[in-house]
């Protein structure tokens, strides 16, 4: 019976190097929040319910306005209102509405914040509360209508079909390369078992695959268009005009009296 | 009662806000232990009912201005724990949107509006209920009526000890006082005379009407065992869910607040840099502006005393109490999803 060879015999000690494997990780994280985004299904109730022209509407009235008002009255009246707005929603959706507007507001006041030392308070009170009330009217904005519907309201606004079909496949293929995107994130995954420091390097490799895959997508979608009859001419949206559209169209009108109100008393 | 930035140093503030911090942890810590999740607006609530209180001004002879403040009917309500945490965020609404009370003497406002109120009001509303003996009726109504009287003024009291005894601390070679000019006694007294009469008939009467409000159309907003059981121990919650006649309440609240411009004039101790040398106390004016007040801390209020530059006085007034109302909710609800504990299986 011959010995064990000395090799068998000693104790290895394996001491696995670091790998934060931040790369894939983040990039993952990054395509998973895309991907949830767009399938975000939207909220109900309140003003999640006016028809989706009248809510696009009323958030870009309320946005041009608040930006081009010179009357710290007059945001601030639309700050209230969108606060009382607010109030009435559970903690969730509040939560979810809430969180990008109070991000671009504590962004814009840690910017501005140097204008203190020049005695600019108007300024530095002004300009966040303006980008709290416009995030906050296009927040509800996102979280009250699926993609798809923005493009029925383009329609209903007289857009061209061109620029709307653009929105509309540029939204659909940032879907669909996300999950090309997030299965090649996993098979990477999945080869760097044990230690791979080369993961940042296969981006190029990630990105070309993604490409040729967006090539065949291409060519399935126009086939899938002929085959439909489909030549990129939009319908408009053509839902009954409800009382609590009215409603909507009410709140912009007076929305546009208060703001030449207050413009005028400047 | 809202003390402004600089009339306290700024040791004074530091160490009563570290007096304080020990009654936020344990009104955090009770509150995310006892009170129910979904109950979490009504902290909401009870704070925009006493931000709504403290913007209803009673006016004084002789030219200052008071408010109610509604601490101990909140805690009679929730519990003092409740009532401190509700009375705070009021207080930091009010010091940062409206420059109503110093942001640096917050944690000083805090300690005596949110800490000192609520707290003896409560405990002394207890002690009267137990000496009247009644937990219901009328006695119970002389039992809250009580300790809400004592409950601001021993609040009041505080303040203007705080207020006294900055000139015996501070001062310079001349001995002219570095923050608020006014000695103990006149401090103590000035507070006491307005805290005594009108301001105490004024919490007293706010915190009867509202309880008795409550009691009749949501008696399901308290969680506090002081309303919610009768002497027999039967539960005295209403089988009707109306706990939206509350909103109805804060809503005529709202639209009532102009009232509050009626009163003209300062409160005691809220006097501005460009006015408080020319106030008279005992006969004669100050004569000079305490350096600590021209040189101090300077909090630019989104819109300062409730009043937006180009808007009507009462509109803007109005808007100021939506806004705190619904800040008011909007923390709460926020704080309470922060807090939510995932249940056990």
């Amino acid at each position: 019976m011959s010995a064990l060879p000395e090799w068998l015999t000693t104790r290895d000690e394996f001491a696995p190097g670091k790998e934060s494997g931040a790369f894939l990780r983040k990039s993952a994280n990054a395509l998973a929040f895309v991907l949830r985004s767009a399938r975000y299904m939207p909220e109900r109730g309140g003003f999640f319910r006016f028809s989706p022209p009248v809510k696009l509407a009323l958030a870009l009235v309320t946005v041009l306005f608040v930006s081009a008002s010179s009357n710290f009255a007059f945001v601030a009246t639309i700050g209230v209102v969108l606060l009382s707005y607010l109030a009435t929603l559970d903690a969730r959706r509040l939560a979810r509405v809430l969180t990008p507007p109070l991000e671009a507001f504590v962004a814009s006041v840690l910017i501005l914040a140097p204008s203190l030392i020049w005695g600019q308070t108007r300024a530095f009170w002004i300009v966040p509360v303006k980008t709290l009330a416009t995030t906050t009217a296009l927040s509800l904005l996102a979280s009250s209508m699926n993609w798809n519907r923005f493009t029925c309201a383009f329609k209903s606004f007289g857009l061209p079909n061109a620029l709307i079909f653009i929105f509309d496949l540029t939204l659909k293929y940032v879907v669909v390369f996300s999950e090309i995107c997030l299965e090649t994130f996993d098979a990477l995954r999945l080869r760097s078992v044990g230690r791979n420091r080369r993961q940042a390097r296969s981006l190029g490799a990630i990105a070309g695959l993604t490409f040729l895959r967006a090539q065949d997508a291409a060519k399935d979608q126009f086939d899938a268009m002929t085959c439909r009859c489909f030549s990129c001419v939009y319908r408009r949206y053509r839902a009954p005009f409800r009382l609590l559209d009215a409603l909507g169209v009410i709140f912009i009108l007076l929305e546009t009296t208060a703001f030449w109100y207050f413009e005028s008393v400047v | 009662m809202h003390i402004p930035d600089n009339y306290l140093s700024v040791s004074t503030c530091l160490t009563l806000a570290a007096a304080t911090v020990p009654v936020w942890a344990r009104s955090i810590k009770t509150v995310a232990r006892d009170f129910p999740r979904e109950r979490f607006s009504a902290l909401g609530v009870a704070a925009a009912f006493s931000f709504l209180a403290m913007m209803f001004n009673v006016p004084l002879p002789g030219g200052t201005t008071g408010h109610a403040v509604g601490g101990t009917l909140l805690a009679a309500l929730l519990g003092p724990e409740a009532a401190c945490l509700a009375l705070s965020i009021a207080l930091l609404l009010q010091a940062l949107l409206f420059g109503d009370g110093g942001v640096l003497a917050f944690g000083a406002n805090c300690f005596n509006i949110a800490f000192i109120l609520p707290f003896s009001g409560y405990y002394s509303y207890l002690l009267f209920r137990s000496l009247l003996g009644s937990s219901a009726g009328v006695r119970n109504y002389v039992a809250l009526a009580l300790g809400s009287y004592l409950g601001i003024n021993v609040a009041a009291l505080a303040a203007g000890v705080e207020f006294g005894l900055q000139p015996l601390l501070f001062h310079n070679a001349e001995g002219q006082a570095l923050y608020c000019p006014y000695p103990l006694g006149v401090a103590t007294a000035a507070m006491a005379v307005g805290h005594l009469t009108v301001f105490g008939l004024a919490e007293v009467v706010f915190t009867l009407a509202s309880y008795a409000f409550i009691e009749r159309t949501s008696p399901q907003f308290a969680t506090n065992p002081a309303l919610t059981q009768s002497d027999d121990g039967a539960t005295a919650r209403s089988t009707r869910s109306r706990f939206n006649a509350i909103y109805l309440g804060i809503a005529l609240l709202v639209l009532a607040t102009p009232l509050g411009l009626l009163a003209e004039g300062t409160a005691w101790g809220e006097w501005g840099t460009d006015e408080i040398a020319e106030v008279v106390v005992d006969g004669q004016p100050l004569g000079y502006t305490p350096e600590g007040m021209t040189n101090g801390f300077q909090w630019n209020a989104l819109v300062p005393d409730y009043a937006a530059p180009g808007m009507p006085e009462w509109l803007s007034y109005i808007l100021s109490a939506i806004a705190g109302v619904a800040c008011s909710i909007i923390i709460f609800k926020l704080l309470a999803l922060c807090l939510r504990r995932p249940k056990l299986a």
